[in-house]
This record gives C-alpha cells, structure tokens and sequence, in this order.
C-alpha cells in the first residue's frame, strides 16, 4: 500500500522537473521539428495591415465557460508589419492606440531581428510629452515578460523564435475546432532557457493553414501559465490569418481577445511608414495611411 | 544509583511517548499531503482539460460621430498641508483637443480651461482671484503638413528634443508652465512655442530647423499668489522684450542609439528680473527682461542592455543670469556657462521602469554672485509601473535639488475605474533647509492632489 503511494507520489513530484520530462517523452523529435520549422516560416503576409481591439478582463468559470467578471479594459489599435531585409527575415511592427481617449496616438515602433542573439530595437512616442523614446527591455539573456499594450500578452509571446531554440517532440495528432492538428511539445535548450519564461511550450498546429490554433505556456515547474487559441481563419490570397486570438491567463485569472476588425494582406506599405516618421508625425502617418484603410476589409 | 535508575525510566517513558508523537505526526502529515496532492492534481489535470470555452459578453465599443474631438473633464484638488495650510486648487477643469487630419494637413488645437475656486475659499486678494481664478492654458494651435522628406509645420507647437526624461539641457524651445512648481503633471509642464518649423526625415537621419519670431516665455505667478515669484508685486513686461530665436537640429540614428547636435539663439526662459522706480509716483515697479543668447551642444543615447545610458550638454554664450543683486532688484550678467547631464532608464518590464538622472550647471566664470547660487545641481530618482492591465498605474520620483541633504518625493496613483474614468492621488513632500538653500522656501508646500477624470472621445 505504502509502496505504491510512495511511487505515485514520486511520478507526481518529478513531473515539476523540466530536463527530466525533456529527457523522457522526447518522441519523433525529427518529425516535430519539421512541423514547428513550418509554423514558424509560415507565410502570414509580407506587409499586413491590421485595425485590433483588444479586449481584456477577469473571468471566473461558469458552466465550464470562462465567463467574463470585470469591466472590460479596450484598447482600439492600428499595426503595420512589414518583413524586411536582404532576405526579408527581419520584421518592424508599427502599432498606434486609437482607443482609449487618454492614450490616443500612443505609438509603438519595434524592428525584431531574425539574427540569434540580436536584441529588438523598441521606440515609443508618448503625445501628451510629444516624447519619442527609446525602450531598452530586456538584456540578451533574460524573458521580454512586459505586456504588450497592458493585455495578457507579453512580449515574449509574440516575439519572433527561432526552431533552433527547442527541442521538439511528437505527442500527437488531435482535432481542434474541426482541424486535424498536429500536437508538438516544445522544450527550451539550456542555452535558451535563461531567455524564456517558460519550461515548456505545447503546439496544436493546424496542419492546413500551419496555425497554432491552440498553444499551451507551462513555467519552469511546469504550472500551466498561459494558454492561447486562435480562431476565425482567414484566407486572404493564399496567406492563412486567424482574425481572433484568445489568450488566458490561468495564474492572474485574466483574458484578453485579439480580435482584428480591418485587414489588409501584401499591400504596398512603404518601410519609412514603418519608421520614427511615423511616430511622432501624424501628418505624414495619416496622408499614408488614408491610402491603405481604404483597401482593409 | 536507584535514582539514577529511575530518572533513566522516566526518560526513557517520554523518549518513547515523544517517539510515538513524532511518528503519529508524520503519518498525519503523509495521509494529508497525499489527499491534498491527490487533490491539487485533479484540480489542475482538470485545468489542463475543460474550460476551452471562454465568453467576453457583450462589448459596447460606443456609438461613435467620428469627430475629431477629444479630451479630458476633471474635477481637480490640491491642498497644501504644510504652512499655510489651505487650499491651492479646487475646481473643475476641461482639456480639449482638436485633431483633424485632411488633404490640406494636420491642424491640431490643446488647451486647458480650469476654474480654480481655492483662491475664494481661502480669502486671497480680489487682484489674485481675477488673475488666476479662471485660467485657460493654452498648449498648442499649428498647422502641419508632409511633403516627401519634409514636414512644414507653423503655429504654437511643443518641442521636445534631447534623450533626458526630466533634466533637459538641450531642450531649450518650448516655454514652461512654472506656475505649479513641482506640482504640475508632466503633460501640462511644457508649452507650446510659437514656431516655423521645417523638418527633413531621412532614412536614418533627421534634420529640424525652427524659427521663432516671437517667443513665448515660462509662465509664472505674481501678486499674492501663492506660488508668486516676488509676493506682493505685479510683475511688467518690459518694452523691447522678444527678440526672434531660431535653432538647428540634427539627429542621426543608429541601431543602438542616436546622437543629436544643435545651434541655436533663444531667450531666457524664465524672466530677469529689473526694477525701476517710477518717476511721478516714485514707486519701484519690478519687470521682466528676456535677453538672448548663443547655445550649443549634443546629446546622445546608447543602448547598453538592459540599460539605456543618456547624456546632454549645452554650452551657452554669454547666457544673460540674474545677480544675487536681485534683492536689491537691479541687476543681471552675462557669462558662458556649461550644462551637462547624464542618465541611466532601466526597464524591468514587470518591475517597472527606473529612471536615474543627475545634471549639472556651471557658470565659467566668477563674477559676482547669482541669485540661484553659481554651480547648481540636480539629481533624480524615479519608477513607474502599471498593474491589473494598466488599471493601475503608480509612479514615485525623487528629486534632489542642490544636494543629496534636500528631497523632494512625489508620490501618484492613478486607477482606471473605466477605461473613460479614472481617479489620481498625488502627494508631494520637501525636505529642504528652508534657511539654507535655494529651494528653501519649498519646505513648507506639503500637497496632496486628487482629481477624478473623465476622457471623452467623439
């Protein structure tokens, strides 16, 4: 009796041991490698151009629903992102906040580099200072765990990865939403590990669109910590877009909707709109700008 | 010997009973740690499996005219709690923003307009309550306009140039609101100027030059106001006081940082201050002198991760400065005179940010004495953070003016009830030799603020 709840409580212990749980369910690490290589190179656009709300809040459970249990905090956003470079591997995102009042034209400028140790370059433009600064977020070895825009998402989540940085393994294929996945874990290598929040990563990647349509975010004593679901995939000229993504918090008990209401996929956006310019010179931001609303649907 | 026998079976009876308490307890603590592992596990396996649903309710984005109007209806409060204790500001205020953007350009209105009730509660004179009563501030009225690489913008304009957060050396173009002190916020402290400006973006470069054919000055407090700069007295604007300024500057970018130079010609920003015994009445009348000068200097930043490390200096010519003689109220001086500061921003991403800045001004040469002491220091701790998605923003900022000894610590709270509503706490503290040093007169202007905010969007 004693015997078998020793073991059991063993099992349950070691389970908050990250290298241990890499070392042991690595399965068909080639073959998962090669699904997450394809989600991370996906196509999803070359110049995009997105009108957000972000919506986040409290929830509590209720019928097995997570239902929302505090007023909402909006934000209202417009983003660029354009892919540049000889090769186009690095990436700049443009975003301004139209909503709420006190934080209109509130703008934010990041240029993520695809080179492996090459930290982003951040700028943010405060209007009530008429202040453009610079934001140095982060050193090269630790987590960017700061939010983007005060949601649930950090920028961690959002930042571009490289497939170098895990090691993989096939758990599964499984149907979400009505999509056949394909279902990875993901785990830091110590070189990566001192840079991420996280312990481990599982993937539900849809294996049409190459979407995660379901992510889970487990820390280093692998407690779930974030879970995020994209929904209402789009085809816009073969480039595949979910146009909501959800992100739960289960340590805050917090959630935020991404829900983007405009789109516009490999229209001409020029790289000096994606630039300071654009930042603190609203004139020149909405003479181009007026242009490229006009073709979002 | 029998003793010692039986002191060895009392002992030994309790060793036991001690043993067996021991064991009960770690028994009791396995079958409780197993129940509650058992437990805990279920509920997290649970966690991990259900709850794929989530419902964010209905949400009312408001039904929008699409105006360009927006701003900021506040009911504002300030109590100073040191001595005077009393009443500083009481009343209603309204920021109102204009921004348009057409074919023909951007045309961008900000103006604040405060009813402040204080002055009538507390029974200041008739003169101070038709002044500063009711204030309109007026921050900002221009035109701009993009052509290719170049930006054409004319009116009264905020500038902000330079890498510091608060100890600015190159900033030298817009005016200041010096009527609050220390107390102001951030977003009301700078005033537009009145400019021509002509701005050139390249691709990682940046060209501005201003033209300012009749500058705005800081605006400050006279008569019995209870920040006046000389209590009692109405200050004059003297005749011939604006002369046109004019400035160049130039930014280039890099990856890790950027670095500015400028030239320029301005005005003091802050009066000198003259007096003149009026001939019929033989009354000293006291006035405000704006003189110009030569400035040059750079200012850059370089990002050393994960700090950003910030400098600025300036070198001003012959810089008009006011002689301690301005007891007897006469005089100025002109002397070259160094600024230079040095800052450090460190963002902790959820630790907030950390900003230390410390900053220098020199006069080179020793003349008499100025009425602000001849070196002057500054020094400045501050951190800022929001919680609960940007609910709940908090900063503190420590200033330290002329040396380590004298603190001054502003303290805000600001909670997002809404998204539209807010409500902000501030408390300012001075701890300054009142007899000593140049701030001292602040040693007494303790103030709690509050306001209640309602942001507005058309």
């Amino acid at each position: 009796m004693y015997l078998t709840i020793y073991i059991i409580l063993f099992v349950l212990l070691i389970t908050g041991n990250d290298d241990i749980i890499a070392q042991d369910r690595i399965n068909e690490p080639e073959k998962a490698r090669e699904i997450a290589s394809l989600m991370i190179d996906r196509d999803d656009g070359r110049k995009v151009y997105t009108q957000v709300q972000l919506v986040t809040c409290q929830f509590r459970i209720k019928n097995g629903v997570r239902v929302r249990s505090s007023n909402p905090v909006k934000k209202s956003i417009e983003t660029l992102r354009i892919d540049v470079g000889k090769d186009l591997e690095d990436t700049i995102s443009l975003g301004i906040i139209n909503d709420p009042p006190a934080e209109k034209n509130m703008a934010f400028l990041q240029k993520d580099y695809d080179e492996e140790g090459k930290v982003s370059d951040q700028w943010m433009y405060f209007p009530a200072m008429k202040k453009l600064k610079r934001i140095v977020s982060q050193s090269e070895n630790s987590p960017r765990d700061g939010s983007v825009f005060g949601s649930e998402i950090s920028y961690e989540d959002i930042e571009k990865t490289h497939v170098s940085n895990y090691t993989y393994s096939y758990e599964d294929s499984e149907e979400i939403d009505k999509r056949l996945c394909d279902k990875i874990a993901a785990y830091p290598t110590a070189k990566y590990h001192q840079k991420t929040s996280y312990g481990k990563e599982i993937f539900w990647i849809d294996q049409e669109t190459r979407i995660a349509i379901k992510r889970e975010m487990y820390d280093k004593r692998d407690r779930l910590v974030k879970t995020f679901y994209c929904r209402d995939i789009v085809n816009i000229d073969g480039v595949f877009l979910n146009k909501v993504r959800v992100v739960i918090n289960h340590d805050t008990k917090r959630m935020t909707m991404e829900k983007i209401l405009m789109l516009a996929v490999n229209i001409p956006i020029e790289q000096e709109l994606v630039g300071l310019r654009a930042l603190k010179d609203t004139s020149y931001r909405e003479s181009k700008l007026r242009v490229i609303r006009s073709l979002a649907k | 010997m029998g003793t010692n026998n039986h002191d060895l079976i009392v002992r030994s009876g309790i060793s036991v009973n001690i043993n067996e308490l021991i064991m009960r307890i770690i028994r009791l603590i396995k079958y409780v740690s197993i129940i509650m592992i058992f437990f805990l596990h279920s509920l997290y396996s649970q966690s991990l499996t259900a709850q794929e649903n989530f419902d964010f309710g209905e949400i009312n984005n408001g039904g929008r005219i699409n105006l360009p109007v927006s701003g900021r209806l506040s009911f504002e409060g300030g109590r100073q709690i040191g001595n005077p204790d009393r009443w500083i500001q009481l009343g209603p205020a309204l920021n109102l923003v204009i921004d348009y953007t057409g074919r023909a350009g951007q045309f961008y209105f900000e103006g604040i307009e405060r009813y402040n009730g204080s002055y009538r509660i507390e029974k200041d004179p008739k003169e101070t309550r038709n002044e500063y009563e009711i204030e309109f501030i007026f921050r900002e009225l221009y035109w701009k306009r993009a052509f290719g690489s170049v930006t054409v913008s004319a009116g009264k304009m905020i500038d902000d140039s330079g890498v510091m957060d608060m100890l600015m050396v190159i900033d030298k173009v817009s005016s200041l609101n010096r009527t609050d002190y220390f107390f102001a916020d951030p977003e009301e402290f700078k005033l537009g100027q009145n400019l021509l400006r002509l701005e050139y973006f390249g691709e990682e470069i940046y060209g501005g030059l201003s033209i300012i054919p009749y500058p705005s000055y800081d605006r400050i407090t006279d008569l019995d106001h209870p920040y006046a700069l000389i209590a009692g007295r109405e200050l004059y604007k003297s005749s011939n006081e604006r002369e046109p300024e004019g400035r160049l500057l130039i930014t280039k970018y890099f990856s890790k940082g950027q670095v500015s130079v400028y030239s320029g010609c301005f005005n003091n920003r802050i009066p000198l201050i003259r007096g003149s015994i009026s001939e019929g009445s033989g009354i000293l009348d006291i006035y405000k002198l704006y003189k110009p000068f030569w400035s040059a200097g750079c200012a850059v930043n370089i990002a050393v991760e994960p700090f950003l490390l910030k400098f600025e200096t300036a070198f001003n010519f012959n810089r008009p400065l006011q002689t301690s003689s301005f007891k007897s109220l006469t005089g100025y001086l002109r002397e070259h005179q160094a600024e230079a500061s040095f800052g450090i921003d460190y963002n902790r991403g959820k630790g907030g940010m950390y900003v230390f800045e410390i900053g220098a001004t020199i006069p080179m040469e020793k003349q008499e004495p100025l009425a602000v002491g001849r070196n002057t220091y500054f020094g400045l701790v501050s951190w800022s953070n929001s919680y609960y998605n940007d609910k709940l923003r908090i900063s503190h900022v420590t200033i330290f003016p002329e040396s380590v000894r004298n603190i001054i610590n502003r303290n805000q709270l600001d909670y997002y009830v809404r998204d539209t509503f807010s409500i902000a706490l501030k408390y300012t503290s001075f701890s300054i030799d009142k007899y000593k040093e140049n701030y001292g007169f602040m040693n007494d202007y303790d103030r709690f603020d509050f306001a209640f905010n309602f942001d507005f969007k058309f």
